[in-house]
């Protein structure tokens, strides 16, 4: 059936060879549950975003400001009675105040890393994989070569060469990372410059720049969209790992690695201390996951609805 | 309507093609080393009038396609030469190439992949217009244009995969003419589509190109469409052209042994074609790696003889306007 | 008819059920083949002609396709009663198929001898050496050169015309007495097409099997059928012999097909004029409509056609037609004139 016009591209002809073997029920139990699944991501991914935007609304105390008499106070669901509701740390802090301020740290981090390592990683790619030739052998090279460093050992070897700050913990984790955007840009962009459509613009006389940033960039959006998704939840956790090590954001700013290294000390008594920020960490990165593989699916034309 | 075209020089033949060769390399192993060359185009020459359609026939692999896609010079010839209104094509830097793809354009065969998926119909058909006139009123240019292709003005703001593949093809043409070409290549435009859509499309080129005035080069592996629509017919082998001629002596009195076998082997859609089917030409293609020596048909000619195999036939005049290249017409032997 | 048929197809249903809804691609499709005839089964994409043979080796993926209604009568036995070990057996070596892409119908790791001697083993139980002497024999028949090392060859060694050899060879193995052959020349070169064909008329005679030819080209059914079913949006629209489909065509689908393609050396005997359009495109499958289905595009639609399904009318005992237009010349309906 050429001619799907209204009906979703259904090929009745072609679908019974290609069609899976699960039953149909079980298909549709799974395609519930990846639902479910994304909405409850979406709805992590919400909160974490109310927290990182609304923080001075959403804490109920200056995140900063210390209490050395009320230092280590119990949690509410511990018994404990103060105004904080999750207790303090060792300094006498809102633990809950700031747990809602790490949001904005993580989330910053996070974003800007993939925002630095996307631009990079897609420009290379787009013009490695549609000119070719010696631009795209060094391309690929560097891809490989830096994929083949351990990144972790990367990123620490940046930020000790640039100092320890917030601009150079997204810097030395979105330098490290662009491999990744680079390598899927530059398959996908040599398939598509094959593409008729692609033909048919350079015919039209349009310019090199032009056909790469508009017409082939225009259809790798969605799949990068899906990378750019999980690794923000990657970046996250590797900053809160380089916090962790005191190569990251540096006290007394409230970052979700800073206060699980803090809390460090008193884990075998005061244990909520890095728990708290530890399944901060754990639901964020969750929660960005489940909505990268949400989008995955809607963005898949083949599971799309015409 | 606000194209130019002023710069239209009047006489002298829109498109002449001179020994256009196209080899691609084959490249192995960890160093690319080229390996040998695929000859998808060896040697071509031919002439397209003004106004004229002039179709090129042969089977999958021939280089038809290819000598298409060279002429736009979506690849870098090996040789040869393409005189658009008198200048070379092949030899044209970047800008005055973009200039040139203007006047030039082409209608792709797969109605599924030559539309961009994420653009509306109102970019794909008008973008380049508005790029290259900077016309305000491209919309409406758009609007008029859907109506000449038998599509309606509020088509401009869906997007591809909502249309059927006929349809979808007259997007293809309304965008081929949008910056009103004074010569279109239609490679296979009809083929994807199902029978009852063809004749539609088919009789929508027929139309436009009395409207518009074009010139066109309809490449085809359908012999019976390229009858049809075609004026002038060259037929491709391996790279080659073994004949030209007008569409009446193509058909009616084919002189390569090629051609012969071509029209032969078409199906018949009549009754009692089933009792009078004929014994066809054998077998395969061969390679366009390592074409055969001599003429490239000799491997599967019925009429194959020594000089063949050797020494490769030179396009002749054997009829008024009607050219062979076939050593079965060489003076000596047969007169 | 003294003959009895080897194959007859009633009340075919086969649907798919998929999340837009409902896909009837073969909706009612009747048509019995004589032993040692070709039934040239023609429609376009969509049309369910590629169900319709699916349906028959019971080959149509469950979920999400289902055979709902009719019956497949092969010989005398209800293919649709039997169990998946018997039709097991019918398949490849009683009724076998052939496919339009031969390179993804031949398993890419295996030597043809492999697949075909395989094809022996199973069905008449042959050892090993029978099987690969049988092979090669099969490749020899088929007009593959060399066949004693070709024998020895991977799919990929082969060209796309071989390939449509290799793939017939293994389909006539086991001399089956149906060889269903789905668009086999469709993605090959009209030189190429015409020696395929050759080769599939010339083992029918050989081998005396019937033949179901599913082909959206009309030049293809002219050069190979005896007998045609015209399909259109999952329904035989029209059952005719193949000269009455050249010279007296009654369903205007039908005479649609005919007008709208271009015919060599029309253009220089009658000049040239536009092809006759179709209107409009295939419709949906999904969306049932009481009407006939082809009435939106048909020139001589009436009022009844858009609400009242028009049956298969006997015309003679050689054609048939799902028209209104063919009532007044009607013997009667295909259902009741099946019983007597």
């Amino acid at each position: 059936m050429v001619d799907t016009t209204a009906n979703g591209g259904i090929e009745p002809e072609r679908q019974d060879k290609q069609a899976g073997r699960a039953p149909i029920w079980l298909l549709v139990l799974r395609k519930a549950w990846q639902l479910r699944m994304g909405v409850f991501g979406f709805l992590l991914l919400a909160i974490l975003v109310a927290m990182a935007l609304f923080s001075p609304l959403i804490a109920t105390h200056d995140p900063y400001a210390q209490d050395i008499l009320a230092r280590l106070e119990l949690p509410g669901f511990l018994g404990g009675t103060s105004d904080h509701w999750l207790g303090t740390d060792q300094l006498g802090r809102d633990l809950y105040s700031r747990i809602v301020y790490g949001a904005r740290v993580s989330l910053m981090i996070g974003v800007s890393a993939v925002v630095v390592s996307a631009v990079i990683g897609i420009v290379l790619g787009l013009l490695a994989g549609y000119f070719g030739g010696w631009i795209d052998s060094l391309v690929d090279f560097s891809v490989n070569a830096m994929l083949a460093f351990p990144f972790i050992l990367l990123a620490m070897t940046l930020v000790i060469i640039l100092g320890a700050s917030a601009e150079n913990v997204i810097l030395a984790l979105g330098i490290s990372n662009w491999p990744i955007f680079a390598r899927v840009t530059r398959i996908e962009t040599r398939k598509l410059r094959e593409q008729e459509y692609v033909l048919a613009a350079l015919a039209q006389g349009l310019g090199h720049l032009r056909v790469i940033f508009k017409h082939i960039f225009a259809n790798l959006a969605a799949p990068l969209l899906v990378i750019a998704t999980v690794e923000i939840a990657r970046s996250i956790i590797r900053e809160t790992f380089l916090s962790f090590l005191g190569l990251g954001i540096q006290p007394p700013t409230p970052s979700w690695g800073v206060m699980l290294a803090e809390g460090r000390a008193y884990v075998l008594t005061v244990w909520w201390l890095s728990t708290l920020p530890g399944a901060a960490i754990f639901l964020a990165a969750l929660g960005i996951n489940l909505v990268g593989d949400a989008l995955r699916d809607l963005l898949d034309p083949r599971l799309r609805k015409g | 309507m606000a194209m130019d075209t002023t710069e239209t020089t009047a006489d002298g033949p829109i498109l002449e093609v001179r020994d256009l060769k196209m080899y691609f390399p084959i490249r192995k192993g960890l160093l690319k080393r080229t390996v040998g060359h695929v000859h998808a185009v060896d040697g071509v020459n031919f002439t397209i009038q003004r106004g004229e359609t002039l179709g090129l026939v042969g089977e999958s692999g021939c280089g038809k396609s290819t000598v298409g896609r060279l002429l736009l010079r979506l690849y870098a010839p090996t040789a040869g030469e393409a005189l658009f209104e008198g200048r070379d094509l092949m030899a044209m830097q970047t800008d005055e190439l973009n200039r040139a793809r203007r006047h030039i354009q082409i209608i792709f065969q797969d109605p599924f992949a030559s539309l961009n998926p994420r653009f509306r119909v109102k970019e794909l058909v008008g973008e380049a217009y508005r790029l290259h006139t900077g016309d305000k009123d491209w919309v409406a240019y758009v609007a008029d244009l859907l109506g000449k292709v038998g599509l309606q003005a509020d088509h401009m703001n869906r997007y591809p995969h909502e249309f059927s593949g006929g349809q979808r093809q007259r997007i293809g043409i309304a965008r081929a003419l949008a910056l009103q070409p004074r010569l279109i290549i239609a490679d296979e435009p009809v083929s994807a589509l199902d029978v009852s859509v063809q004749a539609q499309v088919v009789n929508l080129l027929d139309s436009l190109k009395a409207e518009f005035g074009f010139s066109f080069l309809f490449i085809s592996h359908d012999l019976s469409v390229v009858e049809h629509i075609a004026d002038r017919v060259a037929v491709m082998y391996l790279g080659e052209i073994v004949e030209t001629a007008s569409d009446r002596n193509l058909y009616q009195d084919p002189l390569h042994p090629y051609t012969q076998a071509l029209i032969a082997a078409v199906p018949k859609a009549e009754a009692g074609a089933k009792r009078r089917r004929k014994e066809v030409v054998r077998g395969d293609v061969p390679s366009p790696i390592n074409p055969p020596s001599g003429c490239r048909f000799h491997t599967r000619c019925p009429r194959a003889f020594a000089r063949c195999r050797s020494e490769r036939p030179r396009m002749r005049e054997e009829k008024p306007d009607h050219w062979v290249a076939c050593h079965l017409y060489d003076e000596a032997e047969h007169g | 008819m003294a003959e009895t048929p080897i194959l007859e197809v009633t009340g075919l249903k086969t649907h798919f059920h998929t999340p837009e809804g409902v896909v009837r691609a073969v909706d009612g499709v009747d048509f019995t083949l004589m032993p040692g005839r070709t039934l040239g089964i023609l429609g376009e994409s969509g049309s369910g002609k590629s169900v319709t043979a699916l349906s028959v080796m019971r080959l149509v993926a469950d979920p999400p396709g289902r055979i709902v209604d009719g019956r497949i009568m092969f010989e005398g036995r209800d293919l649709l009663a039997l169990s998946p070990a018997e039709m097991r057996k019918i398949r490849g070596g009683e009724i076998s198929m052939i496919f339009q892409e031969p390179m993804t119908s031949l398993n890419p790791v295996y030597t043809l001898g492999d697949q075909i001697a395989e094809v022996f083993q199973i069905h008449e139980g042959m050892n090993r050496e029978q099987a690969w002497a049988g092979a090669t024999d099969m490749l020899e028949q088929v007009g593959i050169p060399n066949p004693e090392s070709r024998v020895d060859d991977y799919p990929h060694q082969f060209s796309g015309g071989m390939r449509q050899r290799a793939m017939i060879a293994m389909a006539i193995a086991c001399r089956s007495r149906l060889l269903i052959a789905d668009e086999p020349t469709t993605a090959l070169d009209v030189t190429i097409q015409a020696q395929i064909l050759d080769l599939l008329l010339k083992l029918q005679e050989d081998m005396g099997m019937a033949m179901m030819l599913i082909t959206h080209d009309l030049g293809v059914i002219a050069e190979t059928s005896d007998d045609v079913v015209v399909m259109y949006a999952g329904e035989v629209v029209e059952r005719l012999g193949i000269d009455t489909l050249f010279d007296d065509p009654r369903h205007p689908y039908t005479r649609g097909l005919l007008n709208s393609i271009p015919r060599l050396g029309e253009k220089f005997t009658r000049g040239k004029q536009p092809l006759e359009e179709i209107p409009g495109t295939v419709p949906n499958l999904i969306d049932y409509d009481p009407g006939c289905p082809f009435a939106a595009r048909c020139g001589q639609a009436m009022a009844r056609c858009h609400t009242e399904r028009p049956p298969l009318f006997k015309l003679n005992p050689a054609h048939y037609s799902k028209c209104w237009l063919s009532e007044a010349d009607a013997e009667g309906r295909a259902g009741v004139a099946a019983a007597g």
